[in-house]
């Protein structure tokens, strides 16, 4: 092995343990904290969205009875209700 | 220098997956993000670190860098390019690492992806994902290290050379897309034994997974029909499934994840069968780990399997270990995980799907009874005793058939419970359909599961049908539209939902192929330059031999004009006689392969092998199979593909 070798290697390393070890040394206020809830409600507001789409299209193609399609939607819309007053007391 | 990088790379993965594990365990205790953002960041350089490892490998395999034991195995400096870069999975060493390599980059997607979702899970699926790497990095290290040196007291002027039955272009597509199928099933596993530990049952990352379990099924589905494609183009027996141990390997956790993918629209609809699909990736995972324990263990003697070892014991403890500490959780979340509504009906939606994955999973079964049975014989009684084909198809083919019969019930029955009125709506079609095909079936002759097969192809492609055509039919009433706007809107708007019942069709398809298998004819004859031989409404004229010699082998090739019952020529076949390694002045070390020549049409495929020479005598011994149908099992493939294409293509929230 020749000299260049481990130079490469030991820059290589260093360079790798600096990223790892780089949001330790920060200060616990200095990190920016990502803001979970809200874009997690976010998505769920979407999956509901979503899922009333598809209850709908299970409607008009004969998949559901009359019954549990308007069940089934006053559900989920409540719940998209639920979760946009959420997203609202949230982000104030 | 490069193996020594390649050496460190994976030494300084192995210690980084280490550390990762403590700084993520220190988050999870603590709740400071630093240590989150820290192990995060660990995990990254851990993937990174394998990545380079690879390309590692790789270049030393393109530079047939013999010092390196695994490139002087697997390659030879007349080995070309595409198969130097293919031997990279060709042995054991650079295969795990090949696992290794593709689990990385799947990592390294999952953590960019996610970065600032799933507060709770992800430590955890981090963890898991990361405890699958040191797994692997262990076994790269320290078992099966791709970058051993060759023997020091050994000059090595030439490599082995590639295995002849690889140096074939499906070969270098067929591993990659099993492994990316196999390694993907880490990331469900990761995220539901993450939910597992946390008891986060929300439907958020079950919808975020089963788009993630989608790709890698696709990629699953493709790499089990490509295996088949290269068994019937390279190995020369006529067939593409032989129920062989590897080949069973790839297709159970097939059978659990297709019937995970199914199972999970229920939980993401209806919030039922929660532990169900947990119980279900837990398999799906494991089996992909026990298929690459066949396949590498060596304990079953394969056609498909090109090396053997010691590593066996390892990847069994590793699946236990898997199955014990999953199984433990999911008794432990037992109450948590129990759904609260239950399935009102026999006749309803969700019934057709529980039925369907409960036809998966005894299918999958009976293969891995089938499959392991020799081993367990061996043990008890001394004797191994081998399962062939014909119990795998005594079997399989009535449940295959069942399975059939359900793909085309299922989308037809109505959630909760399927009302009378509405039966006879959706039924009533598919099933004159169905009887039209079996009263067709008897009219030609045919009988026992052949006709039930061809009449479930007819119910089933009627159900496909009339779901297009109903929902052509309501968006025409509300939008009025053309049929073809129609058509292509409806698919838009639910590309799940229609993608779904393309890959349905994709499977008639290859159902037809498979009921095709019952019309195989086959003949054998020697035959002289200048003769014919009639086989069948066929005439085998044999017009010419050439000898050529190329790179990497010598090859005889006949030449054989095929005509029909017209008189006319259809096609001029060409199987070859070769033999690789023809330079090594050691006799021994010359490997003979035949190369096939197949005429494929939509209704037969003609099949040709050139399975000897009299060299003297201008003697050529040929084997000529008709295999009906054939064709319909790659278009039902591509079908397949197609379909999981649409249901996977990104649409605006």
């Amino acid at each position: 092995m020749d000299l260049f070798t481990p130079l490469i290697i030991i820059f290589f390393f260093t360079i790798g343990i600096m990223f790892i070890v780089q949001p330790l040394i920060e200060s616990p206020g200095a990190m920016p904290q990502p803001v979970f809830d809200v874009d997690e409600l976010k998505r769920k507001k979407q999956i509901l969205y979503r899922q009333i789409k598809e209850l709908e299209t299970d409607f008009s193609v004969g998949k559901l009875s009359q019954k549990d399609y308007q069940k089934s939607r006053d559900i989920l819309k409540r719940n998209v209700s639920d979760i946009i007053q959420q997203i609202r007391h949230t982000s104030s | 220098m490069i193996p020594v990088f390649g050496g460190l790379s994976l030494s300084l993965a192995l210690g980084l997956s280490f550390i990762a594990f403590i700084i993520l365990f220190l988050f999870i205790r603590t709740g400071d993000y630093r240590f989150y953002l820290a192990g995060w960041r660990c995990v990254v350089m851990v993937s990174l670190f394998s990545i380079l490892a690879t390309l590692l490998l790789l270049n030393e395999l393109i530079q047939s860098n013999f010092d390196v034991d695994y490139v002087a195995h697997y390659t030879s400096l007349e080995t070309p390019l595409l198969y130097k870069v293919t031997a990279l999975w060709a042995g054991q060493a650079g295969s795990l690492l090949f696992w290794l390599f593709i689990l990385s980059i799947y990592c390294l997607i999952v953590l960019f992806q996610n970065r600032n979702k799933y507060t709770q899970l992800m430590p955890w699926v981090i963890l898991v994902l990361v405890s699958i790497q040191f797994f692997f990095l262990i076994i790269t290290n320290f078992v099966a290290n791709p970058f051993s040196p060759t023997d020091v007291n050994f000059i090595v002027a030439n490599g082995n050379g590639l295995n002849p039955l690889l140096q074939n272009l499906t070969m270098s597509i067929h591993p990659p897309t099993l492994y990316l199928g196999y390694v993907g099933f880490s990331v469900p596993f990761a995220f539901a034994i993450a939910a597992l530990i946390t008891g986060d049952t929300s439907p958020l990352w079950i919808r975020s997974i089963r788009r993630w379990t989608l790709i890698v099924w696709m990629f699953q589905s493709a790499g089990v029909i490509l295996g088949g494609w290269w068994a019937y183009q390279e190995l020369g027996w006529g067939g593409y499934w032989a129920w062989d141990p590897v080949e069973n390997a790839s297709f159970m956790p097939w059978l659990t994840g297709t019937a995970f993918l199914h199972s999970i629209i229920i939980q993401e609809k209806k919030d039922m069968l929660r532990m169900w699909n947990i119980v279900l990736i837990v398999l799906t995972f494991s089996l992909c780990i026990f298929g690459t324990f066949l396949t590498r263990s060596g304990v079953m003697s394969s056609v498909h399997s090109f090396t053997a070892s010691n590593l066996g014991p390892l990847f069994l403890g590793y699946v236990f270990f898997n199955l014990f500490i999953s199984f433990g959780l999911i008794i432990y979340r037992k109450s948590d995980f129990k759904s609260k509504r239950r399935i009102k009906s026999f006749t309803s939606r969700e019934s057709g799907f529980l039925f369907n994955n409960v036809i998966f999973v005894i299918i999958c079964f009976a293969v891995f009874w089938g499959t392991i049975f020799p081993v367990i014989s061996e043990a008890v009684t001394g004797t191994k005793i081998t399962v062939g084909a014909p119990f795998f198809n005594q079997v399989t083919i009535p449940i295959g058939l069942f399975l059939l019969f359900m793909t085309g019930v299922g989308p037809i029955l109505v959630w909760r419970r399927t009302s009378k009125q509405a039966f006879i709506r959706n039924f009533s079609l598919p099933i004159a359909f169905g009887l039209v095909s079996l009263l067709g079936g008897i009219i030609i002759g045919m009988s026992g599961y052949v006709i039930i097969s061809f009449a479930l192809i007819g119910f089933v492609t009627a159900v496909i049908l009339e779901e297009f055509i109903r929902g052509i039919r309501s968006r025409r009433k509300v939008q009025n539209e053309t049929v073809i706007t129609a058509l292509i809107s409806m698919v838009r708007k639910n590309r799940s939902r229609y993608g779904g019942y393309i890959v349905h069709l994709g499977i008639v398809f290859m159902f037809v192929g498979f009921t095709g298998r019952a019309f195989n004819q086959e003949l054998e004859f020697s035959i002289k330059k200048g003769q014919s031989q009639k086989f069948g409404s066929y005439q085998f004229e044999f017009i010419s031999l050439q000898e050529l010699e190329r790179p990497n082998h010598f090859a005889w090739v006949a030449g054989l004009n095929v005509w029909n019952d017209q008189n006319e020529i259809i096609t001029r076949l060409s199987p070859e006689k070769r033999i690789y390694f023809h330079r090594d002045p050691n006799p021994d070390r010359r490997q003979p392969h035949s190369e096939l020549s197949i005429f494929s049409t939509v209704f037969k495929d003609i099949y040709s092998i050139f399975s000897g020479i009299d060299i003297e005598q201008e003697i050529a011994y040929i084997k000529i199979m008709i295999n009906p149908l054939v064709w319909w099992v790659w278009l039902g493939g591509w079908v397949l593909v197609a379909g999981t294409l649409i249901a996977l293509w990104p649409h605006k929230e």
